[in-house]
């Protein structure tokens, strides 16, 4: 009999699941966007009133870094007697059989029988992998030092941009990074993009056009190039750079197979990013900056903690999110930042309209249409991406007396997972690709030239449930 | 000394149903426990499933259910040794 009891499909899919992660950490990314807004505006600013961005880069990493330690010990807090009673026997294995530690163990019965509590640290409700502070093995290092580096330049930029951009205006031009990820698939995978590809980057271009239109300023309408300028080539690119780094990282394996938490992921990226972000900022801090860095650290250590803080929760859901899918479609769903940015722009010109203006006059409605349209523009442009993804299975046999190389499967573009099997098929590779067309390559351009593959079956999925 | 963690079996299940049965296997499928996934797949076979069980015997009792549903033909079930 059956025991539905222990269904495995859960009423939260791991597909739902994936696209709670990746839109949250969207609708975050889009509040702590406001909050440095308001941060660089109303606080780090000097005597003229005049926001210093270099101060606020340099406050915020360090603000940044301690508030995130501190963040990750509370994670740490175990929450079961498991983690205890295993830290009190690895102590015991250490040390020579004494009274008082046996005592101590036997006064603590071993939880397996008595608890059933699914989590053993706070932190696993925000991220079930995090086991506590990890030391990363050193390819991990090499991938995370280079996000630091990326990210680090990412972030530098990000301040400069803040301080006079529109946050209707920033989201949907920071978006951008998809369109350069694409191109970099489409360079890898040398090929010509497809009929969804090119329809979504002409509506991300054209809606990020549009909402960076603003007639009802001072400026006439004019685009603020050089603003325009940093967001394409710096702050997109290093994106784009920093996207493809964190996914190596989230593939990064140890020598027992398992792959570094989201948690400490983002702890140790952070470490880089901001020795990164810092080493960018100090050629630009004369004396009198350091000034305002004093001056202005006790007021902004609220706000900024309360950004980094919802950084960091955002980020540790995005590389959840990132380890459960394809980065182009985490990006894509993240992407409704997009949209949250438009009310939470009006709700802060509410709270503080000093610092969060908005279009005004006669034209203001036209304004706000254009950002609409170019939000909801660059967000289906994102949207349509994601809902365009086919899954192929590929069941091939080994040929005898033939050494076989999994890494020159794996190392194949969309290659998602290689699993070895018993029975009448050897491998079982899922591919995943934006189009069937797209299976052509990796399938008879790749796998059918490996020399130890044979008898290739190719099955595409029709439709696919996951508990 | 505490023990090591117990290591989870891992089956794919190729399947081959009868004509116009194939929703109606499907969910019965769905309600079997240690099925992480399913999908309906052209070629060869009609429907994967992917099982994920503690114990060789739960692997053995589970591919006994699926066999006795109605409407499937034929099914070929894969140990997972390694995945990568």
């Amino acid at each position: 009999m059956v025991d539905t009891t222990t269904r495995p499909f859960r009423k939260l899919t791991r597909k739902y699941t994936f696209i709670i992660l990746a839109v949250l950490s969207g609708i975050i990314s889009s509040i702590w966007v406001a909050i440095d807004s308001y941060t660089s505006s109303a606080i780090i600013v000097d005597s003229d009133g005049i926001t210093n961005e270099y101060v606020f880069a340099v406050q915020s990493m360090v603000i940044g870094i301690i508030v995130s330690i501190l963040f990750v010990l509370v994670l740490w807090i175990p929450i079961s007697r498991k983690p205890i009673y295993n830290f009190i026997t690895k102590i015991k294995s250490y040390l020579p059989k004494d009274k008082t530690i046996t005592q101590l163990t036997s006064d603590i019965t071993s939880p397996k029988k008595t608890e059933k509590r699914r989590f053993s640290f706070l932190g696993q409700y925000i991220d079930p992998q995090y086991q506590g502070i990890k030391i990363p093995t050193k390819k991990m290092f090499l991938w995370i030092s280079l996000s630091g580096l990326f990210s680090g330049i990412n972030t530098f930029i990000y301040f400069i941009l803040i301080k006079d951009m529109s946050l209707a205006v920033f989201l949907p031009a920071a978006q951008f990074v998809v369109v350069y990820l694409i191109i970099g698939d489409l360079i890898v995978d040398k090929t010509l993009p497809c009929a969804v590809e090119i329809q979504s980057i002409i509506m991300i271009v054209l809606g990020v056009i549009l909402a960076a239109i603003d007639f009802t300023t001072g400026n006439g309408g004019a685009f603020d190039w050089t603003n325009l300028l940093l967001i394409f080539l710096v702050f997109n690119t290093s994106s784009a750079i920093y996207v493809i780094f964190q996914k190596k990282t989230v593939e990064s394996k140890d020598t027992k197979g398992k792959s570094l938490d989201s948690t400490n992921i983002r702890l140790w990226t952070l470490f880089f990013m901001a020795i990164f972000t810092i080493l960018l900022s100090l050629p630009f801090m004369r004396s009198y900056d350091w000034k305002v860095f004093s001056d202005t650290f006790k007021p902004a250590f609220l706000p900024i903690a309360i950004s980094m803080l919802l950084v960091y929760i955002a980020r540790i859901l995005y590389v959840r999110a990132l380890s459960m899918g394809k980065m182009s479609i985490v990006n894509s769903l993240s992407s409704v930042s997009v949209i949250a940015g438009i009310p939470i722009a009006l709700f802060g010109n509410i709270l503080f309209p000093e610092y969060f203006t908005l279009p005004t006059g006669d034209a203001a409605w036209v304004v706000w249409s254009l950002r609409g349209i170019g939000a909801i523009l660059v967000f289906t442009g994102i949207v349509g991406l994601s809902m365009s993804e086919v899954k192929i299975l590929i069941l091939a046999k080994v040929r005898g007396s033939m050494e076989w190389d999994i890494e020159k499967i794996k190392s194949i573009s969309g290659v998602e997972k290689v699993s070895v099997l018993t029975g009448k098929y050897d491998l079982l590779i899922t591919l995943r690709t934006r189009t069937i067309g797209r299976g052509y390559q990796p399938i008879v351009e790749q796998l059918e030239k490996l020399p130890f593959l044979s008898d290739l079956k190719s099955q595409t999925i029709l439709k696919e449930w996951n508990a | 000394m505490s023990s090591p963690d117990k290591e989870i079996m891992k089956a794919y299940m190729l399947i081959n149903v009868a004509l116009g049965r194939t929703n109606e296997v499907l969910a019965k499928i769905k309600l079997i426990p240690s099925v992480t996934s399913v999908a309906v797949i052209t070629g060869e076979y009609d429907i994967i499933v992917r099982l994920e069980t503690l114990t060789m015997n739960e692997m053995y009792n589970r591919t006994q259910e699926i066999h006795l549903i109605d409407g499937i033909i034929e099914t070929t079930t894969s140990i997972i040794q390694k995945e990568f």
